[in-house]
């Protein structure tokens, strides 16, 4: 009686109406992914993948949906009847974006992807003051969770873990090592980005081998029609760009060039020096329903003599494509294919803390796919996939020849391990009126280690423009990078790839989310709340670590984070075309290697900032102004000579030796800094330019952190509260950097 | 004015961010430990001082301020006793045998201190072999005559080669390598492998130390002793 009862009201229901299509810019046929679509008669809501295809349950029709979209103006459209084609939804660009990078409160979807994400347009960026040219890490100043240890790094760091512990990824596709010159800049070119997404870990389970979080640069895709191209112009660089295509296929490629023949525009630097980037994208299918995307990327930097055996190079390629096999309404399948290679070769490079010049062989190369089916309803979402792949990393660092017999020993390694990756996730999710939550479970593994990941999403939307987040769970990598965490000023270029194997633990962090977004136009602000515990986390280990572990340069110890995120921002719009960011953290992280638990060494306390962005006629001003405490030094206690009796008289009162005390228990002085620029726009459609004037650390303030007198710096000299002279100082001084750009596009 | 006082917080801001100030430290004074077993020995002498805060140079710490024993895992135990007329010096008469284990423990001052160190299980010199050397001089200095040969030697547990007198070619006192050449001069030459304890006391900059509670070594090496007779 019930099952008949049931299958009657089944057959007397309406088909839910599906509407498919994709969302694109404007101009040209980018696809934008993570826009948000509501129905209002039917209170579905979804968002768009890494294509800008979506698929929205509506409501009775006719039914409006409303698309929105971060550094877009938002746009509604009526359905009236079923639509028997993809739709095509094109946006404009919003006049100001500086402070767009927030999700902001939408009504709940069952895809929780956006939870603990920044999603920051190319045009954002461009509103981050840069130096010497556009850079996409660099740009990342404007999201709160992200730092760096100074403004000579590029390393990002995010939420009290190191650059290393964060992948990125280009078009979803890993890269390692994505670095020019010392890791002052990206490899990846500006003018060759979309946008840039930042997860926060724990991110959703179709992603893995990251214990941080992760960074998606987004290529650009070209216009339908015929070809378009550009370029910019740099103090150091020049990049060209052009892009086009048809209904079928649409590409976009970009190379930039670094045209200094030698780096003597850098104090004491004046080696050969050069470096070429190419990036490539082709978007195949109609741009109602792109089918997939092939990605090439490829970068190489040379550094120095060869014929003198003293030199670097180092290389990047990745390769991927991404394709949909099976496309039904609600379900869907991606079926992803990439190769990287990540190279470094040298001979007499300066080495780790400076004790000898290495030569070295780096490797990191991994072949592999994936398959990752979704079905989606208006209530439910489920994923379910699978990846498989070989990953081979060569590591083998030398003494320069004749530097071993002096006994002044410096890292070495010599590893050559091929092994198998594995990966299956599994999540599913579902809306619970204005509530969804989604629980997944994620499983990594190789032939030495493997780990176990569950992780749970809740998002409220708790009443209008007013949202509620929370996560916990684990992530986990199965590998290591090591290097240098502060690269500058001596720009440390060794990097170590370990594998988890035997004494080498794999790094696992546990993370906790709590996560507040109110939008009341124009006025917008988050609140986030996180907290992590870890094992396995590694590290090169400090000149001021005197206890002997079991690996000479590396440890490997726990990790313990915390730090509350606050941020406002005022969204203008076209009659308002201003707008200002500021945001404020308090955070803490620490290590434990061992011994006690101990500040790690690029642990803020403190940092606020403040970024603003005006548009007057063709003149867009920029500035911003950053504010933090200092990083933590390691005292330096005593002085002694070292030797015992017995000892050969050689090792006895030769040389002092400094005796360190706790490790980063001692603050410092902090940082400031002001940035400020104009980007000037002219010319005609169809030819338009923009000349950008910018100014680095405007005002000559301290932004430099603080090292040991003994060690590399060049910055001023330290001194106690009280006036004595204090063993340390700052890394260096910054005066302030003009930067002169010119943006073309024809 | 109003002006001023708007601007005036910026510039306090600017004046304090732009400063170049670090926390003191107050360390408090640390025992200075340093010894090293040698296979082969009966007693062992260890130098214990004081670092001091403020004082550029360790100063003496009094007799009675050590309480520590010299403990050998496989049994047998010593307690460090002054040596006469040589102040901040103590001896662990204990027998050191190679490949064995020794642990030292107890207080300086009223801190406890504590470390372990393994002595090298072996020390073989493949080259120049012999109780003695047979080398013709291939010049002279103010240290008489010099000459270079060639070395080999393996080591079971060291990590680090000390020679003395003379020098790892081309000019270092130490050295990592297992083969090499050596410039000797001088009638009696010690070779010393040393375990990574003392090697990253002795040689490491900054010095490493495997001593809690204080400051030093507790390191082990074999000694090797040979005659230079020069032709």
């Amino acid at each position: 009686m019930t099952c008949a009862a049931l299958a009657a009201a089944l057959a007397a229901s309406p088909q839910p109406i599906v509407v498919r299509g994709t969302i694109s810019a404007g101009i040209g046929t980018a696809p934008i992914a993570s826009a948000s679509l509501r129905s209002l008669h039917g209170g579905t809501a979804t968002a768009t993948d890494r294509l800008g295809r979506f698929a929205l349950e509506v409501g009775p029709l006719p039914d409006t949906i409303v698309v929105r979209a971060i550094g877009w103006r938002p746009d509604t459209l009526v359905v009236e009847r079923p639509p028997v084609r993809p739709m095509s939804i094109l946006l404009t660009p919003a006049p100001v974006v500086l402070s767009d990078l927030m999700a902001t409160a939408t009504p709940t979807t069952p895809d929780l992807a956006e939870s603990g994400r920044w999603r920051m347009p190319m045009t954002a960026a461009r509103t981050v003051p840069p130096a010497v040219e556009p850079d996409v890490y660099r740009a990342l100043a404007l999201i709160p969770a992200v730092n760096f240890s100074s403004p000579l790094s590029a390393r990002p760091l995010l939420r009290g873990y190191d650059a290393q512990d964060v992948t990125t990824r280009i078009d979803g596709f890993e890269s390692q090592n994505l670095y020019h010159l010392g890791r002052i800049f990206s490899s990846f070119p500006a003018d060759a980005a979309e946008a840039i997404t930042v997860s926060a870990a724990p991110y959703t389970s179709a992603h893995g081998g990251s214990v941080a979080g992760l960074i998606d640069i987004q290529g650009r895709t070209g216009p339908r029609g015929p070809l378009e191209s550009g370029g910019s112009l740099s103090f150091g660089a020049v990049t060209a760009f052009a892009g086009g295509g048809s209904e079928r296929v649409r590409y976009f490629a970009a190379t930039r060039i670094f045209y200094w023949k030698t780096l003597e525009l850098i104090p004491k630097l004046d080696i050969p020096y050069r470096f070429e980037d190419l990036y490539a994208g082709v978007l195949f299918g109609p741009p109602d329903r792109p089918k997939g995307r092939l990605t090439v990327f490829a970068t190489e930097d040379r550094a120095g003599h060869v014929a003198d055996a003293s030199f670097l190079h180092w290389s990047n390629l990745v390769v991927g494509g991404r394709w949909r096999v099976f496309d039904a309404g609600r379900t869907s399948v991606d079926v992803a294919l990439s190769g990287a290679d990540s190279r470094q070769r040298g001979d007499n490079v300066p080495g780790l803390h400076r004790v000898s010049p290495a030569d070295l062989v780096n490797r990191f190369a991994r072949v592999g796919g994936s398959v990752e089916m979704v079905r989606q309803t208006a209530r439910m979402r489920a994923t379910l996939g699978l990846s498989g792949g070989v990953r081979r990393i060569v590591n083998q660092i030398a003494d320069h020849a004749g530097i071993a017999a002096a006994g002044t020993a410096g890292p070495t390694s010599a590893l050559d391990q091929t092994r198998p990756e594995f990966a299956a996730w599994a999540s599913l999710s579902r809306r619970f009126g204005s509530l969804a939550a989604e629980a997944a479970l994620r499983a990594d593994a190789t032939s030495t280690a493997s780990t176990l990941e569950p992780r749970l999403h809740v998002r409220w939307f708790a009443a209008d423009g007013l949202e509620i987040a929370a996560a916990a769970g684990r992530t986990g990598r199965l590998y290591h990078l090591l290097a240098e965490p502060r690269s500058e000023p001596n720009f440390d270029f060794l990097d170590f790839w370990l594998d988890s194997a035997d004494s080498i633990p794999a790094a696992r962090v546990d993370h906790a989310t709590l996560d507040m977004n109110l939008g009341r136009e124009p006025l917008i602000a988050r609140v986030s709340y996180y907290r992590s515990s870890g094992t396995g986390l590694g590290e090169l280990r400090p000149e001021t670590d005197q206890r002997p572990g079991p690996f000479h340069f590396f440890r490997f110890g726990r990790s313990r984070t915390e730090g509350l995120e606050a941020q406002i921002a005022y969204r203008g719009d076209q009659h308002h075309p201003y707008s200002l960011s500021l945001s404020y953290v308090v955070a803490r992280s620490e290590r434990n290697w061992g011994q006690a638990w101990v500040p790690w060494a690029l642990d803020r306390r403190h940092q606020a900032r403040a970024f603003g962005q005006l548009r007057t006629g063709p003149v867009n001003w920029f500035a911003a102004v950053d504010m933090a405490s200092g990083l933590p030094v390691t005292p330096r206690q005593f002085t002694t000579s070292t030797g015992a009796p017995g000892a050969p008289e050689s090792t006895t009162d030769r040389d002092r030796k400094a005796v360190y005390g706790p490790e980063n228990s001692l603050a410092t002085s902090g940082t400031l800094r002001a940035d400020a620029g104009i980007a000037y726009a002219f010319g005609r459609p169809g030819r338009r330019f923009t000349l950008g004037v910018s100014v680095i650390n405007l005002f000559g303030t301290a932004v430099a952190p603080f090292g040991d007198i003994d060690g590399a710096g060049t910055g001023p000299l330290a001194s106690y509260p009280g006036g004595a002279p204090a063993p340390y100082r700052r890394l260096f001084t910054l005066p302030p950097i003009p930067t002169l750009t010119l943006r073309g596009e024809f | 004015m109003m002006l001023c006082h708007r601007l005036a917080p910026v510039a306090l801001l600017m004046a304090l961010a732009c400063r170049n100030v670090v926390e003191h430290s107050n360390p408090a004074r640390t025992p200075l430990i340093e010894a090293m077993l040698i296979a082969g020995t009966a007693s062992t002498d260890v130098r214990i001082r004081w670092l001091e805060p403020d004082r550029s140079d360790p100063t003496d710490v009094p007799d009675n301020d050590v309480s520590l024993i010299l403990v050998e895992d496989a049994g047998g135990q010593a307690a460090l006793e002054p040596v006469p007329d040589s102040t901040g010096h103590f001896a662990a008469r204990l027998p050191i045998r190679a490949g064995h284990r020794y642990s030292l423990a107890g207080t300086v001052g009223g801190r406890p201190v504590g470390a372990s160190t393994t002595v090298p299980v072996g020390f073989t010199i493949l080259a120049p072999a012999g109780d003695s050397i047979r080398l013709r001089a291939s010049g002279a200095s103010a240290d008489g005559p010099y000459g270079i040969v060639p070395f080999r030697w393996s080591s079971e547990g060291g990590s680090l080669y000390a020679i003395e007198p003379g020098y790892v070619v081309p000019a270092a006192s130490h050295t990592t390598a297992l083969s090499g050449e050596l410039l000797l001069f001088g009638r009696r030459l010690r070779l010393l492998a040393m375990n990574r304890e003392l090697a990253g006391y002795l040689y490491a900059s900054p010095a490493e130390t495997n001593l809690a509670g204080a400051f030093g070594v507790l390191g082990a090496a074999i000694e090797v002793r040979k005659a230079i007779v020069w032709q």
